[in-house]
């Protein structure tokens, strides 16, 4: 039986999860509109409310890139004491949100995220 | 917000101040903020209206959902039908959306609007919807139509 699209969302961010070992603290594929397709984020993270936030974070990235006029949106990555927060386009309809502890190999989890994103973006 | 301590002007404002609203927030921020905010509206009205998994018939849902954002609740939209599909699927017809009042627009415009149906249906439903809209009045349609189906 053929994998649901969700099913192969899930297999992507599971092999994310898997190959960038204890550097990510949870996953997500979210919609553009900030719905969330599938989630590996902890109990404790409330996953709707990080994938509206996220969905908004590439909203505001995209305005400023393109009130910068620096180009196309790549990543958006936020920096706090105790971690850090990744969101990715993958493909037109949907992003990619990773969530990092702190000391994460940050230039290790961006090029495994890069690619699962590419492959979400295949999946939908 | 039942008490809206507004005595003279009443819980109703003008779609002036909606259309700023949501122009500045889309401006700045992006359309996912304004949708999301259309989401949550939905759900907390599911939950206001303790319709979740209220009813799969899809007229008694429209009567409920119309009553609350019609002419007789917050003047939303005027809820025309709803029809379910096979595939677990809604299509949701309105007019008169505040999005699009005094709208005209090259794409689907609706957003605030069309998040508050899909949070409804995916509280009435229990189930993850995503949602798009297939046919928009702000491109010089009658109506506006919402497809909003489950994650597979």
């Amino acid at each position: 039986m053929a994998m649901s699209r969700q099913d192969q969302i899930a297999a992507v961010l599971d092999r994310l999860a898997s190959s960038a070992g204890n550097d990510v603290s949870g996953v997500a594929a979210v919609s553009m509109d900030g719905i969330v397709l599938v989630s590996k984020m902890s109990a404790e993270v409330n996953s709707d409310r990080v994938g509206a936030v996220a969905a908004t974070m590439m909203g505001v990235t995209r305005r400023v890139v393109g009130e910068l006029k620096i180009g196309a949106t790549e990543e958006t990555i936020i920096k706090a004491d105790n971690g850090l927060f990744m969101v990715l386009p993958a493909g037109d309809q949907s992003l990619l949100a990773v969530n990092l502890r702190q000391g994460a190999n940050l230039g290790l989890v961006r090029i495994e995220a890069r690619d699962a994103a590419k492959a979400i973006g295949l999946v939908l | 917000m039942s008490d809206v301590n507004r005595p003279t002007l009443g819980p109703l404002m003008s779609l002036v101040c909606f259309h700023s609203l949501r122009q500045g927030a889309e401006d700045n921020a992006g359309r996912a903020l304004v949708v999301a905010a259309g989401r949550r509206r939905g759900q907390e009205l599911v939950d206001a209206l303790s319709l979740r998994g209220f009813s799969q018939d899809p007229e008694a849902i429209r009567q409920k959902l119309d009553a609350a954002l019609g002419v007789d609740g917050t003047r939303l939209c005027l809820v025309q039908s709803v029809e379910a599909k096979a595939d677990g699927s809604y299509e949701i017809h309105i007019t008169e959306g505040a999005c699009c009042a005094g709208v005209s627009s090259d794409e689907p415009y609706c957003a605030f609007t069309l998040g508050a149906f899909i949070g409804a249906m995916s509280a009435i439903t229990d189930r993850r919807m995503l949602g798009h809209e297939s046919v928009c009045s702000a491109m010089g349609a009658t109506e506006c139509v919402y497809q909003i189906a489950p994650l597979d």
